[in-house]
């Protein structure tokens, strides 16, 4: 059964500061329905939203156009971050780039190496410090979201207070 | 000299370089030199973490700007212009 919160996540309290996202079902639905629509290969997106102090409201997606994708990877150039910021910004001046997600079709919900070294680069926690990282599994219909303690350290996966 | 807008990307460089730069840079340069002039201006990392040479890209209005042309004849003065690493990065289990 598919999971939809109605957010908001954490808290989680970390080394700096508790952080609660929130997501309105309406767009995780949106998410899933592209999710589903990728398979069987991934996909993945820009999350565009409102950060505030100590939490942050996810209310968009900007989808990132992959070089090439398989069911256990999709190759994500410089040129397509570049078009999503253009594009992003342009639709929706108001808001910000809050995080990003992207699928693991019947993979399970973690994040590779890979996935942390996008991270990092796009969102580095010293500039991002409330950036979050999503992971949808459209075969097994299960979520989960990630965010970065400190420089180089590994991601932590963030638990769930509340679903609708 | 024109005067140009230049944003990085790339939050993961390191703090002073992340964000919107004013900067003056040669018209009469090629993108690949204007590239270069604002890679040395930013004090940008030439290697990326596997110490190979990383690679940077500009963009105007979302198109990627490469190659010989002159910076002047291709974008406004003044432009609003994006720069990113060019690492293509594969997110999955397998990459």
């Amino acid at each position: 059964m598919q999971q939809a919160p109605e957010a908001p996540l954490p808290p989680v309290r970390l080394q700096h500061e508790t952080l609660r996202v929130s997501m309105h079902t309406s767009l995780l639905d949106r998410l899933w329905h592209r999710a589903r629509e990728a398979l069987p290969a991934e996909c993945a997106g820009v999350l565009l939203g409102r950060p505030g102090e100590g939490d942050v409201e996810v209310v968009e997606h900007w989808p990132l156009e992959a070089g090439s994708a398989s069911h256990v990877h999709a190759v994500l150039p410089a040129e397509s971050w570049i078009r999503a910021a253009w594009d992003s910004r342009q639709m929706h001046p108001d808001l910000e780039w809050v995080g990003w997600y992207h699928t693991h079709p019947g993979h399970g919900i973690f994040l590779s190496e890979t996935d942390r070294e996008l991270h990092l680069t796009k969102f580095h926690p010293v500039a991002c410090p409330r950036a979050t990282a999503w992971v949808l599994d459209p075969v097994n219909e299960t979520w989960g979201v990630f965010r970065a303690l400190n420089e180089g350290e590994a991601l932590v996966r963030m638990t769930r207070l509340m679903e609708a | 000299m024109g005067h140009y807008v230049v944003e990085v990307l790339d939050r993961g460089l390191k703090q002073r370089a992340q964000g919107r730069h004013e900067l003056e840079l040669e018209d009469n340069a090629t993108v690949d030199e204007t590239l270069g002039g604002i890679v040395e201006a930013l004090e940008l990392p030439q290697l990326d973490s596997r110490g190979e040479a990383r690679r940077y890209i500009l963009a105007y209005q979302g198109n990627v700007l490469t190659g010989e042309d002159v910076l002047a004849d291709v974008v406004p003065n003044g432009a609003h212009l994006m720069l990113s690493s060019d690492a293509s990065v594969a997110a999955g289990r397998s990459a």
